[in-house]
């Protein structure tokens, strides 16, 4: 039995390698979509993530209150204002804030109109409600310094003022594990495309199952002494182990080839433990789904579409197209039909809540219970389909 | 059934689900050790359903099989150890070289590194795939995929081996390598079961032959003898033109069977053959081309198939 499970890994592993368009699908695929979801998200997630947006700042006033001003906008909103090294160098900052000269005065005198001293330039790609964001960090920062400006000189007047005093208005509040860094974009975009490139292997699973019925391949391998079990372990093994060498390929797109293109690394956080759970469970998942695929389609381009179809659809119902935050509240619970939304919301409790190996258990028995059940009706249908 | 039968069926029927007859009706068959065993049948006939059943594809739902002394129910495992199935489709990995799909193969009949080792070069001399075997399948001609299929089969080196149609659809160098090394397994003692519709290849290569149609055996001969009871009293004559009245007249006698306007067949005696020449001769009808006490099994069969049926 061993001898001929080794063949059959063997012939396995051969035939995948000499199938390009397999690798390219397994592999190549979801580290396209990693990186270009992790870039293409990153500013709306570094938002959410409470990151500083650079706002070049060319200060021609160089005064006490145009200081006063670039850190009460600091203050005042996610920015962090950079003065370019040498005049009019320019970095990748979309937005650049000048202070003409003579702002100092236009804040402490009520003759010139101030903000007329202050000029934003906006890159033509910048998010709009940032723009909004900043504008309006700028207007109640000056505002304020004008103010503070305006209550001492009453005081130097003896006037009853009361003290310049800055009180925070608003106490912001995150989701997500107090203490530890924000989610950012890779962190999402890195296990749901890695749940979705493994739900992928339904198709060069399907499909080579579905050649060796029609060229009467399992026929013959059924007329040998190899038992039905190894046919599909042989089978299913070498899958098991590329699902989980997706993981790991994918775990290190997001840590180190994501940061090379401009966009945050991954952090692996939580249990590691679990995160092998996960993997494991949901290839269990997605072999089982691979396997219904096969036996329910009767030809390898009905598998291709089925396959193909079928993941498109459990991700964009489970949550792996658009996250499930930005779905309204009643698609969300939707999400939960899907077995790829049980491998996701697995993924996420490890590496963006810090999750422990026994607090992805939900996730791990659903996913493992899917893919039994598919296995057993796959195996007794297979069994029908060469009788017939 | 003798003892030196190697194959004994008895009472074998299988229906598939929801077909309206049985795919094998009451099948009784019996192989000699050794032989090599022609099975005959129109397309649907039950002939791939029977060797499904004796290679233990399928279980069969009534009757035995047993096969070199071991029952097919329950030694199932050693019988398959013992046998090999090569199917008309080319059942091998196309994106595998040659030599990877006959050490798969020898991997799924549990071989060792050292048989896997003696066997290849000995299938690979065997089937004339010397010069192709490290190159993937897939560029194989339809010759030689066919002569790699039958190597698979021989991996194991099979006590019985099930050919289906092996030579269907290649060329005629490709079909005299296979039938050649058919004819090799055969000096070596291996038992072979052989279905093709060529009934040149049957009669050259079978002992025996069994007829089925409609899921029931209809007849199982030697082939030496299914030729010669039908066929030694058959006059075969072929005109340069189609047979004009007076020539009809002469032969009308004889109850001849016209094949078409210029070929007749005539059941007659020896003695008789001269008398219906000069007949012939007399008219003026004198065929190109003529014999006797010989019939093809093509014949044989077609008449066997219409009583059948």
């Amino acid at each position: 039995m061993w001898t001929a499970l080794k063949a059959t890994w063997i012939k396995e592993v051969r035939l995948l390698l000499r199938d390009l368009h397999g690798l390219l699908l397994l592999f190549v695929m979801p580290a396209a979509f990693i990186l270009i979801m992790s870039l293409a998200m990153d500013e709306d997630f570094s938002a959410r993530a409470g990151k500083r947006f650079a706002v070049s700042v060319v200060d021609q006033d160089l005064t006490v209150d145009s200081h006063a001003l670039i850190e009460a906008i600091e203050k005042n909103g996610p920015f962090a204002l950079q003065r370019p090294e040498a005049p009019h160098q320019r970095g990748k900052e979309l937005f650049a804030l000048t202070i003409k000269k003579g702002f100092s005065e236009s804040v402490n005198s009520d003759a010139t109109d101030g903000a007329a001293l202050l000029r934003l330039d906006v890159a033509a790609e910048a998010n709009k409600q940032t723009q909004a964001a900043l504008s309006a960090a700028i207007r109640a920062s000056y505002g304020q310094l004008r103010m503070q400006r305006l209550l001492t000189a009453l005081a130097e007047e003896g006037a009853d003022a009361p003290a310049a005093t800055h009180v925070e208005p608003l106490e912001i509040s995150f989701a997500y594990h107090a203490g530890t860094k924000a989610p950012t974009a890779v962190q999402q975009s890195v296990p749901a495309w890695l749940v979705f490139a493994m739900f992928f292997v339904a198709i060069p699973v399907s499909t080579t199952l579905i050649q060796e019925r029609q060229m009467g391949t399992l026929r013959r391998l059924r007329s040998t002494p190899m038992p039905n079990a190894v046919i599909f372990l042989g089978k299913l093994c070498p899958y098991f182990l590329v699902n989980l060498l997706q993981t790991v390929l994918m775990l290190l797109v997001g840590m180190y080839l994501v940061p090379l293109l401009g966009g945050a690394a991954l952090e692996l956080r939580g249990s590691m433990l679990g995160l092998t759970i996960m993997a494991m469970t949901l290839s269990v998942a997605a072999l089982g789904y691979a396997l219904l695929i096969a036996t329910v389609a009767r030809t390898a381009d009905q598998a291709t579409i089925l396959g193909g179809a079928g993941s498109i659809l459990l991700a964009g119902i489970g949550g792996i197209m658009v996250p499930k935050f930005v779905m309204p509240l009643a698609m969300q619970q939707w999400t939960n039909i899907s077995p790829m939304a049980w491998g996701l919301e697995g993924f996420l409790q490890i590496l963006l809540r810090e999750g422990s190996a026994l607090s992805v258990w939900p996730y791990a028995t659903a996913l493992l219970g899917f893919g039994a059940v598919a296995l057993i009706i796959a195996t007794s249908m297979h069994r029908t389909r060469i009788d017939d | 059934m003798q003892d030196d039968d190697f194959v004994t069926v008895r009472e074998l029927s299988h229906r598939y689900a929801g077909a309206d007859r049985a795919a094998l009706d009451g099948v009784d068959l019996a192989v000699r050790r050794g032989s090599t065993f022609g099975l005959l049948g129109p397309n649907g006939a039950g002939k791939s359903t029977l060797l499904s059943i004796l290679t233990g594809i399928i279980a069969p739902q009534s009757g035995s099989v047993s096969i070199g002394g071991r029952s097919l129910t329950s030694q199932s495992q050693e019988i398959k150890s013992r046998s090999a199935l090569v199917p008309q489709e080319y059942a091998f990995y196309l994106r595998l070289t040659g030599r990877e799909n006959l050490r798969f193969f020898a991997g799924a009949y549990g071989l060792s590194h050292h048989q896997i080792a003696e066997r290849i070069p000995d299938c690979v001399d065997v089937c004339q795939l010397g010069d192709v075997i490290d190159r993937q399948a897939k560029h194989y001609s339809g010759g030689i995929k066919r002569r790699l299929n039958l190597a698979i089969g021989l991996i194991a080196q099979p006590e019985i081996l099930y050919l289906d149609e092996p030579t269907v659809g290649i060329d005629a160098i490709s079909r005299e390598c296979i039938l050649q090394a058919i004819a090799a397994l055969k000096a070596r003692g291996t038992t072979i079961i052989y279905t093709s519709h060529y009934m040149e290849e049957i009669e050259r290569l079978c002992d025996e032959v069994a007829v089925i149609d409609h899921g029931r055996i209809l007849i199982r001969e030697r082939v030496d003898r299914l030729l010669r009871s039908d066929a030694n009293r058959t006059l075969q004559l072929t005109f340069g033109q189609p047979l004009g009245e007076e020539g009809r007249e002469a032969l009308a006698r004889w109850n001849a069977i016209y094949v078409d306007a210029s070929h007749v067949q005539l059941v007659v005696e020896s003695a008789e053959v001269s008398a219906i020449l000069n007949q012939l001769s007399a008219v003026g009808a004198v065929p190109v081309q003529m014999s006797y006490g010989m019939s093809r099994l093509h014949d044989v069969y077609l008449t066997l198939l219409k009583e059948g049926a």
